[in-house]
């Protein structure tokens, strides 16, 4: 195992679009949070005090924000998943690798083993960028506070790994680096919401459990509390969380499966 | 010592088309093998089922004698088809990831890139190299650990003719050393230079294989002529050895089952009074009967 991430690690250390994107990564996803609270701190004086903004900020609402608000920069590492992946197939490594010497578990490991750890390094920045807020705008430090809305954390690295999933059943499957990617952006961003939609109107209120719903779900917006009269989504978050789990272990079996049987 | 390679009945089909229909042969350890067939005729196809880049769709193999696993493919080294390397590597980081999935030390890299004349190119990215340094790399990647087996495909591929009698020397050299060495080449010229057996290979159907002195036996022929052409056929039919006897022009050729010897032909017909006029050896070209062996039917 250690072997396996050493090699995956000697494949991109020296891979430029690898620092560009896992460094747009790190630096916006603390930035999203920033550009809010500054913002925030925009708001004339009596606005501020009404809405009270700033408790997005403090603990325990900042785990939620931090999430919620990072989440949006999960698409870097998405791009960085399908251009890993699909390189290989497209400078045909993946046949010299099991050439030289892996067996095709071994090739398929060494690829997911990656993917937890982007979504390792994604929970990272959330506990850091959320503690750095935390502890800036805190007005009293309580650690009942600090800790209470911290299974937020667990939530964010499932949501990373589920969404880092899809993009890496997408490079699997379609193998070039342009049709995965833009493949992947047309399923996020259009044809989920046109299935959730239609499943909401013809079959019932399950439009939810999709896959990229079910990880948005597990992470809701903390500004939905904020809007008067929305009917809460009364759903217990560890449905979603169990489900995003099994989610992540189909794309594992999808893709393993995929490795193990087909013609290379 | 078992054979290197043993293939049973190995068939693959892709939707309609067999691209090779139940090819089954052996590698002797220590051979120079040559597999030899026109483009197309499932030579790649063939190699890559051994390295367990496609999945045959019926027949089995060994390595060694053994079931076939990522272990006995660490033990060959395998240039097969194109170069395959991160374009974004230099030449020798792409070493360093092939010597770590071999599970072999870092010390033989920079001897293979001497081998192979990258030694000055080597920090150069992947991407910048000309057809030929790629090929170079691959054969570079393939010797790294020293391995006793040798799979090539077409090695000799976008090499310049410098090149080319370069590579054909360090595959003599290994094959000296006591390697196996297995090549697929459409290149008859090449395999007969550098082979000690041959498979033949058209369409998918495996045509001979053996040693190459006896699937490519080098036959000769002997011209011969006489002022009565009809008189010198009905002597020669009766010459113990014939093999074959056909009307070229105003000469006859014979061809024989062993040896050939002019000299006792000519006896043999001066004996039976036939006074020869001509007598000239001429050499069957392997090519010839390359082109004859694939465009044949099945030869056995």
């Amino acid at each position: 195992m250690g072997n396996l991430l050493r090699i995956e690690w000697l494949k991109i250390r020296k891979y430029r679009t690898f620092w560009v994107l896992m460094g747009l990564f790190v630096f916006s996803f603390p930035g999203a949070s920033y550009i809010f609270y500054y913002l925030q701190t925009q708001i004339p004086r009596q606005g501020r005090r009404l809405l009270n903004a700033r408790h997005y900020f403090q603990f325990p609402d900042i785990w939620q924000s931090a999430a919620w608000l990072g989440s949006f920069t999960l698409v870097l590492l998405g791009m960085l998943v399908i251009t890993l992946i699909t390189n290989e197939f497209v400078f045909r490594t993946h046949r010299q690798n099991i050439i030289d010497g892996w067996n095709r578990m071994q090739f398929i490991t060494a690829k997911w083993s990656m993917v937890v750890i982007f979504a390792l390094i994604a929970t990272l920045c959330l506990i850091l960028t959320a503690l750095t807020f935390g502890l800036l705008t805190a007005d009293q430090l309580y650690l009942s506070d600090i800790l209470e809305s911290s299974r937020m954390i667990w939530f964010f690295f499932v949501q990373s790994l589920a969404y880092l999933s899809v993009a890496f059943l997408f490079g699997i499957l379609f193998k070039r680096a342009g049709l995965a990617i833009g493949l992947f952006f047309l399923y996020a961003l259009i044809l989920e919401k046109v299935i959730f939609v239609l499943i909401n109107h013809f079959i019932g209120p399950y439009g939810k459990f999709l896959p990229l719903e079910t990880t948005n779900h597990l992470i809701p917006s903390p500004l939905l509390r904020a809007i008067p009269g929305l009917k809460p989504d009364n759903t217990n978050p560890y449905i979603y969380f169990v489900l995003a789990l099994i989610y992540i272990l189909l794309f594992v079996f999808i893709t393993v499966r995929q490795m193990r049987k087909a013609d290379l | 010592m078992p054979p290197v390679l043993t293939l049973q009945g190995i068939s693959k089909n892709y939707g309609s088309i067999r691209a090779l229909n139940l090819v089954s042969f052996e590698v002797p350890e220590g051979s120079v093998f040559g597999i030899l067939g026109p483009n197309g005729s499932g030579k790649t196809t063939l190699l890559s089922i051994v390295m367990d880049i496609l999945v045959p769709t019926s027949g089995s193999f060994r390595l060694f004698g053994e079931w076939p696993t990522e272990i006995q493919r660490r033990r060959i080294g395998t240039l097969l088809e194109t170069p395959n390397f991160y374009h974004y590597l230099s030449g020798k980081d792409n070493l360093v990831i092939a010597s770590r999935i071999k599970e072999k030390g870092f010390g033989d890299i920079d001897k293979v890139l001497e081998i192979v004349g990258l030694t000055q190119r080597r920090n150069s990215r992947f991407n910048t190299y000309s057809l030929g340094m790629k090929q170079r790399l691959a054969i570079a990647a393939s010797l790294i650990g020293d391995p006793s087996v040798l799979v090539l495909d077409e090695p000799t591929n976008g090499l310049d003719p410098v090149g080319i009698a370069e590579i054909r020397e360090l595959i003599r050299q290994l094959a000296q050393e006591g390697k196996t060495i297995i090549m697929a080449s459409h290149l008859l010229d090449e395999v007969e230079k550098v082979c000690t057996h041959v498979a033949i290979l058209k369409t998918g159907e495996l045509l001979a294989d053996g040693p190459v002195d006896e699937v490519l036996v080098n036959e000769d022929l002997l011209d011969i002529g006489a002022a009565d052409l009809g008189k010198l056929k009905e002597v020669m039919q009766d010459y113990p050895g014939l093999g074959s006897l056909k009307e070229s022009g105003n000469l006859l050729t014979a061809g024989f089952t062993s040896g050939i010897s002019p000299g006792e032909v000519n006896q043999y017909c001066f004996s039976r009074g036939v006074v020869l006029t001509q007598l000239r050896i001429r050499k069957r070209s392997l090519e010839s009967k390359f082109i004859e062996l694939i465009s044949s039917p099945k030869i056995r």
